[in-house]
């Protein structure tokens, strides 16, 4: 029997209505899922870990090039519409997760206008609220290495300014980031961020030939953020020897005990 | 209480994206963990690092009295050439290390970071451990189920779930069991409760998805659902609880009971469909009993020794050879049912894997080391166990105390690894045994011990110093006297008509005069006399076919067999092989009915 037309209408208006907006869901899930693989690989690399960390898994670990799983992020941020996202609460989600994308693709100019124009709301989106924050840091710090590592070296106080200038250097952006969501676990990847300010801070005055990378009351601060990484690997799930051995990479790589 | 109804209208409603299911997706999608990059800056350690640190926290290390090389090159530290400076840096990380340690108080511990651990703790999940907008366990269980039902049938086109159909049993299934679990005597989170939910729903869709005939109109398959999920969910938690936090052993375990349960569902499914009241029990008592021991066995075998990498040990499918053989056999077996019975079972198989993995039988971590490929150990494991249902009480003679004690499992355990060693140096044949042939001469002596009871009580008494014995020896004779010439067919048949002939006579296994077993004795009277170097072709191309070959082994053993077995009748059996040679390198054809005629007169003579 022939269903009325007019509830044929309004069914196929309820699946195009709601179609658009799933699409939109599935989109940001995509690039959250590329986003994270490409952020695996990065990760893994970075501290010169190898293996295979589910070895049980039917999905192996990502391999290759994190840029080609940040581009798939980007082009699937870009498909997702804005207007179904915001209905649905998300859209802070797509921009944070835009931002991201685009600072590790190298676009910095877009990824510090992207995280400008988005205003988070602190308590329902802790998380998103902070990286938005720190996206500018995040920025500087890769900005820092890369004028470090040009054939000729920027000036050593322009770079010293990108990471440790009051107020705009990396690291108060970073402080005022953590200020956003404390307790919360973003503060494990903000203090190690902050380190990797200290890290960049450091490369570059060696690149300079200065007789010490840190001074004084820079050595109290690093010493005093590798304690407190490890006191927060601790307490967000990290087992004992784990945050030791993480703090300890840092530390090494830093040249400060704690 | 969780409605399954509710989640699978809730699904339903996901895919139709009603209202309800789509608010539950969208929630799942803001909470869904973020893995963070770190700014673009290596952590590797540079002589400026090393040398600021020396000046600094490790000026203690710069006495030349102590550590004279590295007061050496500190001195030269920026004239250093690349030798120096690799060793000033190695220097650097070795006292890093120490100072640490001394620092904490503790033991020098070599930094190695586990990876999982390092992706888990560089996720971020949009809310705080400790923040109240958290939703509940049931909710976070529903939600993570419509999470999942909705990726799944997503991916699926056309695939809706109702309650009638199976998908719809599969869900209900998994709602009942996560219903029954008292997540309050649970150490476990709601997160880790959730995600093994999820992964179970989503790996028994899939399971039965690829094989749609085993639910077609079966509502037992629910119940069997029910109790393999509720079985795996309790096992894990307490198996998750033991993991003393370790990331990567929890990922491994979630991983493993997704497969045991995909295992469990496709190996039982038909079973469980044919037989009901056998497999899911007829009352409270014994209601889904069978498939609950079975997921525990599997699960304590993942659980139960860290060292094994089962994932390189057994496959999907060789997972499901294991579920098999373990239901069959606990199926005739009720006394396996009970907690001695779990833990003889999982004993078994654990030290099946072991043995096979630590010896370098099949593959582990090494794979240039390794000699069979993975999944024999399910072949193995299915046979023992298949093969341990005739004479249970003498196969397994002290279940309770010393469940290892395996008599099969222990044969078999030997005969693989001899089976898999390396040939010594200087021997003559080198050929190796593929895994199917060495599957087959563990099939074909395992029959043997089993269908002999007075083997098996002789077994009992010296370990199976008998069946291992005989092979090792009949296959040390093998090395040493045949040649190229001889084919791993032929030598299984060898190594096979040793036990049986074993099985045949006991004293088979008594030393000969040159302190080999005598069957390897005889082995080699017939063996060392084939493969000798013949000036005339055509006695060597008459002798060294595989059928002759066989053939001759067939005999000596048989005749040997009704002779009164001392080294007299060694000598004797020997002679007259030679003399049959000696005939046909003078132009005679190879007869073996003169032979064994010869033989037979040749050992009654002797006797007499």
């Amino acid at each position: 029997m022939k269903r009325p037309v007019l509830i044929q209408i309004l069914l196929a208006l309820i699946i195009l209505t709601c179609t658009a907006g799933c699409d939109s869901t599935r989109l940001l899930r995509e690039a959250q899922e590329a986003f994270n693989q490409g952020a695996e690989i990065e990760n893994r690399a970075r501290l010169g870990i190898s293996g295979d960390p589910a070895s049980l898994s039917t999905l192996p670990p990502p391999k290759g090039d994190p840029t080609t799983y940040y581009e798939i992020a980007l082009a699937r941020l870009e498909q997702a519409d804005d207007a179904s996202l915001k209905r649905d609460g998300l859209w802070v989600h797509k921009r944070t997760l835009l931002a991201l994308t685009h600072w590790k693709l190298g676009n910095h100019e877009q990824a510090r206008e992207t995280a400008r124009q988005t205003n988070a709301d602190a308590h329902r989106h802790p998380r998103e609220a902070s990286i938005l924050k720190a996206i500018p840091a995040l920025v500087q710090i890769d900005n820092a290495i890369e004028m470090t590592q040009r054939d000729e070296a920027a000036p050593l106080n322009a770079i010293e300014d990108e990471l440790v200038g009051t107020p705009y250097g990396a690291i108060s952006i970073l402080e005022e980031a953590r200020e956003i969501a404390p307790g919360h676990a973003i503060q494990v990847y903000l203090i190690q961020s902050r380190l990797s300010a200290y890290l960049a801070l450091a490369r570059a005055r060696e690149r300079y030939g200065t007789a010490s990378r840190f001074n004084d009351s820079e050595i109290t601060e690093v010493r005093d953020s590798l304690t407190l990484l490890q006191e927060l690997l601790n307490r967000f799930g990290a087992t004992t020897a784990d945050a030791e051995q993480i703090t300890t990479l840092w530390g090494r790589a830093l040249g400060v005990s704690h | 209480m969780i409605s399954p109804d509710l989640i699978i209208f809730a699904i339903r409603t996901g895919l139709r994206l009603g209202e309800a299911g789509r608010r539950a997706y969208i929630d799942r999608t803001a909470e869904r963990p973020l893995i963070l990059p770190l700014p673009n800056v290596a952590l590797s350690v540079t002589v400026s690092t090393a040398r600021d640190w020396f000046n600094r926290d490790g000026r203690q290390y710069l006495d030349p009295e102590r550590f004279p090389r590295l007061a050496r090159l500190h001195e030269v530290v920026d004239d250093l050439d690349e030798q120096q400076r690799v060793n000033y840096l190695q220097l650097y990380e070795e006292l890093y290390d120490v100072e640490q340690a001394r620092r904490r108080g503790d033991a020098v511990g070599k930094v190695s970071l586990d990876p999982a651990d390092y992706v888990r703790l560089m996720q971020v999940r949009e809310f705080a451990a400790d923040n109240t907008q958290r939703p509940s366990t049931l909710q976070r269980i529903v939600g993570a189920l419509v999470d999942a039902g909705v990726d799944y049938f997503s991916s699926v086109p056309g695939a809706i779930p109702s309650e009638e159909r199976r998908h719809g049993r599969v869900i209900i299934g998994i709602v009942r069991a996560m219903e029954s679990i008292p997540f309050h005597e649970l150490s476990v989170d709601e997160r880790t409760i959730s995600r093994i939910a999820s992964r179970l729903l989503k790996a028994g869709l899939d399971t039965l998805a690829e094989q749609p005939e085993i639910v077609a109109s079966d509502h037992n398959v629910q119940r069997l659902v029910e109790q393999a999920a509720e079985g795996l969910s309790r096992d894990l938690s307490k198996a998750w609880e033991a993991s003393d936090g370790r990331f990567a052993r929890q990922q491994m375990l979630v991983d493993w009971a997704e497969l045991v349960f995909s295992s469990m569902l496709s190996a039982a499914g038909r079973r469980v469909v044919e037989e009901p009241a056998k497999y899911l029990g007829i009352d409270k008592v014994t209601h889904g009993r069978l498939i609950k021991v079975v997921g525990t066995t599997m699960i304590e075998l993942a659980s139960g020794d860290g060292r094994l990498s089962l994932d390189r040990l057994v496959s999907r499918q060789g997972l499901e050879k294991l579920v098999e053989g373990t239901l069959l056999v606990v199926s005739e077996h009720p006394q396996l049912a009970g907690p001695a019975g779990q833990e003889a079972l999982g004993a078994v198989i654990r030290s099946l894997a072991r043995t096979l993995a630590n010896k370098g039988v099949i593959e582990q971590d090494d794979q240039a080391r390794a000699y069979f490929r993975r999944d024999l150990l399910p072949d193995v494991a299915r046979l023992v166990l298949q093969k341990t249902n005739r004479n249970f009480e003498l196969i397994w003679p002290d279940l309770e105390s010393r469940p290892e004690r395996h008599l099969l499992a222990i044969a078999a355990k030997r005969i693989l690894t001899a089976l898999s060693a390396e040939p010594p140096q200087g021997s003559r044949w080198t050929l190796r045994f593929t895994g199917p042939q060495a599957l087959a001469l563990v099939d074909a002596a395992l029959n043997e011990m089993a269908n002999n009871p007075q083997w098996l009580i002789e077994a009992a008494k010296r370990e199976d110093r008998y069946l291992a014995a005989a092979v090792e020896a009949t296959l040390k004779i093998l090395r040493k006297k045949a040649d190229s010439r001889l084919g791993p067919e032929t030598a299984l048949h060898i190594l096979a008509s040793a036990v049986r002939a074993v099985a045949m006579r006991l004293s088979f296994v008594e030393k000969s005069p040159n302190g080999e077993p005598m069957v390897a004795a005889v082995v080699e009277a017939v063996i060392a006399t084939i493969f000798r170097e013949h000036e005339a072709i055509d006695a060597a191309w008459q002798l060294v076919r595989d059928e002759a070959v066989r053939g001759l082994i067939d005999l000596a053993l048989k005749r040997f067999a009704t002779s009164r077995m001392r080294s007299n009748d060694l000598a004797v059996l020997t002679e007259t092989i030679e003399k049959h040679v000696r005939d046909l390198l003078d132009g005679s054809p190879l007869d073996m009915k003169r032979l064994d005629w010869a033989m037979q007169n040749a050992l009654e003579e002797e006797s007499t």
